[in-house]
């Protein structure tokens, strides 16, 4: 018999921050990512039974809301441009058409299974923030076949994260004026930049401080917090969540763009977003969780997610082929597989909208979990040197 | 027009023996005769830190002030003086390189160390002669042929002006693409003075007709022109463009396309003089090998300083070689180990305004971002080398 529990949001927080900092130490033991202990304690919390006062749920809904949009902002982060610059446009149009044929099998393939677009967008995904670990550590960051991975990747999360932000409010608000909104987003994100540049190039004396680890007043972080909210206000005109991801996204991006290699401020925002704000966002999701509707239908639906979801990405990938030995092509295309934060992020988008259904939901964070563990293992199988 | 050299020693009569309509002001009258046998320059015996001698000898309408004694305060009153009377060109031999700022303060734009730049030529010259293994201990010169595309009648007193800088110090000879109109007797007895030698390859239109014309063709004009010449040279001089908001958003900087098609080093001239302080910036990418080896070489011609910005974790062997390199060629390194962000430290040490030439790699995977590297090519306030 489930027993309900009924706590303050300051215990649940303390329960947190003590998982939050056991998880990772178990998951590195156990060789998972961080995320999957996060969310599979958040599970073992929902199955325990722990409620929340009402004001109590208010805080942790919010702090998990704002580490969904923190999430994005790091996802964004991670975005490196350069890798584009220096490789030039062969490898950004070959990553685009991966992706645009990646979007047409996952739409054929919902399609005929009776599925909506908006699930064949969030199978379109990648995972950055595994794929750039994977190869770093397989020491192919420098490479030419390394590189068209991660450019892949940037692609397939970038468009991903637009066409869902369209998606979701043409679905919620039909073609109205606030579709300019998106346009707007992305006039003051080149607005932004260019006067980032001139900044940057004006008063480099005045900036160099706020990157220095010795700054008292932790001028950069402010600068990144007001910059993503800018991004986030904005994008909450129209009341979408979706849009708030992707402002906090481009305002990541824009971070990336701006300050590359600012690696004080770059770890001081990690620390924030990864050390505290992030795992309340996953733990909420495991404790939402519906394990209900997981064996009422949902689990069905895992094999048939896991087939798409590796095809979407392996098929294209054979694309690789014009400049790669198969072997590489299909490893490539199976590093593409791993899905983890985004696709949660996108599902729990879907869910608050009503675009997919708890059972639905809860295969989507299974499927996270099978394939943040079983890719990138197999695909480090595959270069491993004999 | 007049060249007043002061100090009638070897150097002195050397430069006066290549330069046509000069004064030569020596104090010392037992090299009279000596000075009298040099055809066409006029001899002076006096003081030349003296003000009424200068004035009396023209100083008001010298084109040229050149002060070569080996006693630095002469060499500082006298250029304190000639700067006074607004010289267009002065140039100081400086005896002592920790007497540079009082130089440096005066504002006077061309230093000379000879103590420096001699002892590294004969460096170099018992390295190469010591048989065996010699050529792998040799610092060599940082270029042996270079180029100046003539765009103007400007790129005389700028882009060509610091080709000669280079050229003399590295021992290198000098090819301008020039178009017939431009003073080719100016180019030749600049040239000349400096010791240079020199090789004009003469087109019918104004380089800078051409560029136009070519402006959406997909590769470099210059280059064609110079595959059409068979001239290969491995590092191109070009002038600075001051390209406005258009220019820019449309990618039409006829500098940066030189760069992004050519093959070698090419160096976009601003400071116009000899090079005292250079600064290298490094990052992970490959090309910081070559950067290191490209800026070691122009400090040690030029008995320059080099300071290496590291902007990110680097190996270990590239500073270690970079600092046995200069170790060699006895060029005084300053490390500084970037905190922060490179970005920022990067445009900050660039514009800092400490430095006569900055080298940079023109494309890499380090944590130098393209855009940066085209920001420091159309801004920097001193000249700048790009390295591929």
């Amino acid at each position: 018999m489930i027993m309900t529990i009924t706590i303050s949001p300051y215990i649940l927080l303390l329960a947190i921050a003590g998982f939050a900092f056991i998880i990772p130490i178990l998951s590195g033991r156990i060789g998972v990512p961080a995320v999957v202990g996060e969310i599979i304690c958040g599970i073992l919390f929902g199955l325990l039974g722990f409620s929340l006062e009402a004001e109590g749920r208010i805080v942790i809904d919010f702090l998990a809301s704002f580490g969904l949009i923190f999430l994005m902002f790091l996802v964004g982060l991670e975005i490196d441009f350069s890798k584009v610059e220096v490789h030039g446009a062969k490898l950004f149009i070959l990553g685009t058409f991966i992706f645009i044929i990646t979007l047409g099998i996952s739409i054929f393939l919902t399609t005929k299974l009776g599925f909506g677009l908006y699930l064949a967008l969030v199978l379109s995904t990648s995972a950055v923030g595994l794929t750039v670990p994977t190869i770093r550590e397989l020491g192919l960051l420098k490479s030419d076949f390394g590189q068209t991975i991660l450019i892949s990747a940037f692609i397939a999360d970038f468009a991903t994260v637009l066409l869902v932000t369209v998606y979701t409010l043409h679905f919620k608000k039909g073609v109205t004026w606030e579709m300019f909104l998106i346009a707007l987003v992305f006039i003051l994100f080149f607005m932004v930049y260019y006067v980032g540049k001139l900044v940057i190039w004006h008063y480099p004396e005045r900036l160099s401080a706020w990157f220095k680890s010795d700054q008292p007043t932790e001028m950069g972080v402010r600068a990144a917090f007001a910059l993503l909210l800018v991004f986030v206000a904005l994008s909450e005109i129209a009341d979408i969540k979706a849009i708030a991801i992707l402002g906090a996204f481009l305002a990541g991006v824009m971070l990336s763009l701006l300050f590359r290699g600012g690696t004080v401020l770059e770890q001081k925002l990690y620390g924030i977003g990864y050390g505290f704000l992030i795992p309340i966002f996953f733990i909420s999701v495991g404790m939402q969780f519906d394990l209900g509707a997981l064996a009422r239908g949902g689990i069905y639906l895992v094999p048939m997610l896991l087939l798409i979801a590796l095809v979407v990405k392996i098929a294209p990938s054979l694309l690789f082929l014009i400049r790669h030995s198969l072997k590489d092509s299909i490893s490539a295309g199976v590093l593409l597989s791993s899905r983890l934060s985004l696709i949660i992020a996108m599902a729990a988008v879907g869910l608050e909208l009503g675009l997919v259904d708890t059972a639905m939901e809860s295969a989507i964070i299974v499927l996270a979990l099978i394939t943040s563990i079983s890719c990138p293992t197999i695909f480090k199988k595959m270069h491993q040197k004999e | 027009m007049k060249k007043i050299i002061i100090g009638g020693g070897r150097a002195g009569r050397d430069l006066a023996a290549q330069l046509p309509e000069s004064i030569i002001i020596e104090i010392n009258t037992e090299k009279r005769e000596k000075l009298l046998g040099l055809a066409g320059v006029e001899v002076i015996i006096g003081d030349g830190s003296d003000e009424e001698l200068l004035k009396r000898v023209g100083l008001d309408d010298a084109e040229a002030f050149i002060s070569l004694t080996g006693n630095d305060d002469v060499n500082y009153r006298a250029a304190a003086i000639a700067k006074k009377y607004g010289v267009p060109k002065i140039i100081v031999r400086v005896e002592d390189p920790e007497d540079r700022e009082r130089f440096q303060k005066l504002g006077i734009e061309s230093i000379m160390f000879p103590t420096k730049i001699v002892a590294n030529l004969i460096s170099d010259m018992m390295r190469s002669g010591f048989g065996a293994g010699a050529e792998a201990t040799e610092i060599r010169t940082p270029f042996e042929k270079i180029l100046v595309p003539i765009i103007s009648n400007d790129t005389v007193d700028k882009a060509f002006k610091e080709a000669l800088f280079v050229a003399s110090v590295a021992r290198a000879e000098v090819t301008a693409v020039s178009s017939m109109e431009i003073g080719r007797q100016e180019m030749e007895s600049r040239a000349m003075e400096m010791g240079v030698p020199l090789k004009i390859l003469s087109e019918e239109e104004k380089l800078m007709d051409i560029i136009k014309k070519h402006l959406h063709y997909p590769g470099c004009i210059i280059l064609d022109i110079l595959k059409e010449h068979l001239y290969y040279p491995d590092c191109i001089i070009i002038d600075h463009e001051e390209l406005g908001i258009l220019d820019k958003l449309f990618n039409r900087s006829v500098v940066l396309k030189l760069i992004k098609c050519a093959s070698c080093p090419v160096l976009v001239a601003r400071t116009f003089r000899y090079y005292e302080r250079v600064l290298a910036l490094l990052d992970s990418s490959d090309v910081s090998a070559s950067v290191g080896r490209h800026a070691v070489q122009i400090a040690h011609s030029c008995g320059a300083e080099l300071h290496l910005l590291i902007l990110e974790i680097v190996p270990g062997e590239l500073i270690d070689g970079i600092k046995k390199m200069g170790e060699k060629g006895n060029v005084r390194i300053i490390e500084n180990w970037m905190e922060g962000n490179p970005m920022i430290e990067a445009v900050k040490e660039v514009k800092s305004g400490n430095y006569e030439l900055a080298v940079i790699p023109w494309s890499g995977t380090g944590v130098i971002r393209s855009d940066l590297i085209r920001k420091i090519v159309n801004d920097a306030p001193c000249s700048v080398l790009t390295v591929v």
